[in-house]
């Protein structure tokens, strides 16, 4: 694990330490992930890679992890989803191999058809 | 048109082995292959045996354009069970279509600035503050950006394929025996079709298409099991021999039409645990080319469908005007004319749909 505040790095590197993290996200059929429209911790994700044999389904792959930036009021992540009336996904975290504590986020559809999210998530 | 033929059949034939358990899952009709098969307008209502194959898993992540491809089959026959291909033939009803289509999502400045934002962060100097703080200045761009903004998408597709109908048809005509009234009568149609569909915001999905097939008028034909029995006499024995045909009777008619369709979809949430997806109003055209005996036949209805909310269909109702303007003369009451029921599974025939799981 890599501390980096400001007082120790000197290059402007933000207070914060870099964790792995492992996920589970979970949608609706009707759900579409926007390309690019997912990053935990300012790590974007490879949602491409990681989509499970149910095309619903997304999650880091066994034995990987994704190396993202938890600062002191939590991990930012960000989601960026269109849908319709009735859809939802969900996401479950796993923050330095700890249940993060909002577990499961879920996010419904809104009154324009998004699925978005933008927030600080806190671990364990 | 054979080798396109033939192309479908050896993909098809590859995919039947590969997914076998998918096919023999449709005995009952119950697959979730049929949703998404809706652009081939298969019949529903009857059990059927399907095999689908496409790309509609890369629809879960969105881009600006995507081209979607698929390949469905169904067979299917009065009996209610069939096997889609038998000892290398055609089942009595098969069905064979092959789509292609291209997605267009209308959210280009949230894509440009998304890609920003994943360039910034894998640049070699990342994490830094001042580069965090541009990624928060983008992602707020982004969230004011799309709260004036509902989501669109337009899908343009092309479909086609084959169908075929083997069966026996039962005339007094030209025959000299009892035996030589059953005429076997195999037909090939084709149909190709071509349709958009637009998406907007949460609640709207609308679907148009226009198409020209090859069809017959098999569905009208009245089926009968006939039993032929023969006896022969030779001094004081005597043989008996039975022949069951299962035939059709009436004026067979093969010809050329054009069909119109449109569906308009409205999403809704019932509860958390149950949606509901309303084609407000469909519509269905279907002009003969040039054959007189076939008259115009125009439908339309509405149709609500539940669906869990992950997805799997539960059931739904349909109100159907079979002939609006009465031109089959079959009531001049319009009440008479409507049907109303329950489906077990429903298909926007004009509409690309995504793919549930089962």
């Amino acid at each position: 694990m890599r501390t980096i505040t400001p007082e120790n790095n000197g290059t402007g590197k933000p207070p914060g330490m870099t964790v792995p993290v492992t996920y589970k996200l979970k949608k609706s059929p009707f759900v579409s992930l926007l390309d690019n429209g997912f990053s935990m911790g300012y790590v974007n994700i490879d949602l491409a890679a990681d989509q499970d044999a149910d095309p619903n389904s997304f999650s880091t792959k066994p034995g990987k992890s994704y190396s993202c930036l938890l600062q002191d009021q939590g991990l930012q992540v960000t989601l960026y989803a269109e849908g319709k009336a009735g859809d939802f996904w969900t996401l479950e975290l796993e923050i330095d191999g700890k249940a993060a504590p909002l577990n499961p986020i879920r996010v419904e559809t809104d009154a324009q058809g998004h699925l978005d999210f933008n927030q600080l998530i806190r671990a364990l | 048109m054979k080798t396109l033929f033939l192309t479908l059949l050896t993909v098809l034939t590859m995919h039947y082995i590969t997914k076998a358990q998918l096919v023999a899952e449709d005995a009952s009709g119950e697959s979730s292959i049929l949703l998404n098969a809706s652009s081939i307008s298969f019949n529903l209502s009857e059990a059927a045996l399907s095999a689908n194959w496409n790309n509609f898993r890369k629809l879960a992540v969105e881009k600006p354009h995507q081209m979607l491809w698929g390949i469905a089959a169904r067979g299917s026959n009065s009996e209610g069970l069939s096997e889609l291909f038998n000892g290398g033939q055609f089942t009595p009803q098969s069905r064979i279509g092959a789509f292609i289509a291209l997605r267009r999502n209308y959210q280009n400045s949230t894509f440009e600035l998304l890609k920003r934002i994943r360039d910034i962060q894998a640049s070699e100097d990342f994490p830094n503050e001042a580069a965090i703080n541009t990624v928060r200045q983008l992602n707020d761009q982004i969230k004011s950006m799309r709260s004036q903004q509902p989501s669109k998408a337009l899908t343009s597709y092309i479909s086609a394929g084959l169908n075929t109908d083997n069966f026996r048809r039962y005339t007094e005509e030209n025959s000299g025996s009892l035996g030589g009234r059953f005429s076997k009568v195999s037909f090939r149609g084709a149909f190709v079709s071509a349709g958009l569909n637009y998406e907007y915001g949460r609640r709207w999905t609308f679907g148009l298409s226009a198409g020209y097939e090859r069809y017959n008028n098999l569905d009208s034909l009245s089926a009968r099991d006939y039993k032929l029995s023969n006896t022969t006499v030779i001094g004081n024995s005597q043989l008996s021999t039975e022949t069951t045909y299962h035939a059709y009777a009436g004026e067979y008619i093969a010809y050329n039409r054009i069909n119109f369709k449109t569906d308009a979809l409205y999403f809704a949430k019932v509860s958390d645990d149950y949606r509901l997806v309303w084609n407000t109003l469909f519509t269905r055209v279907y002009l003969p080319l040039s054959e007189n005996r076939i008259n115009r036949l125009v439908q339309a209805g509405t149709a609500v469908n539940f669906y869990k909310s992950e997805g799997k269909f539960a059931g739904g109702l349909y109100a159907q005007s079979d002939d609006l303007f009465n031109n089959l003369h079959s009531s001049d009451r319009f009440h008479e004319r409507i049907s109303f029921g329950f489906v077990a599974k429903y298909a926007f025939s004009s509409i690309m749909s995504r793919d549930f799981p089962k």
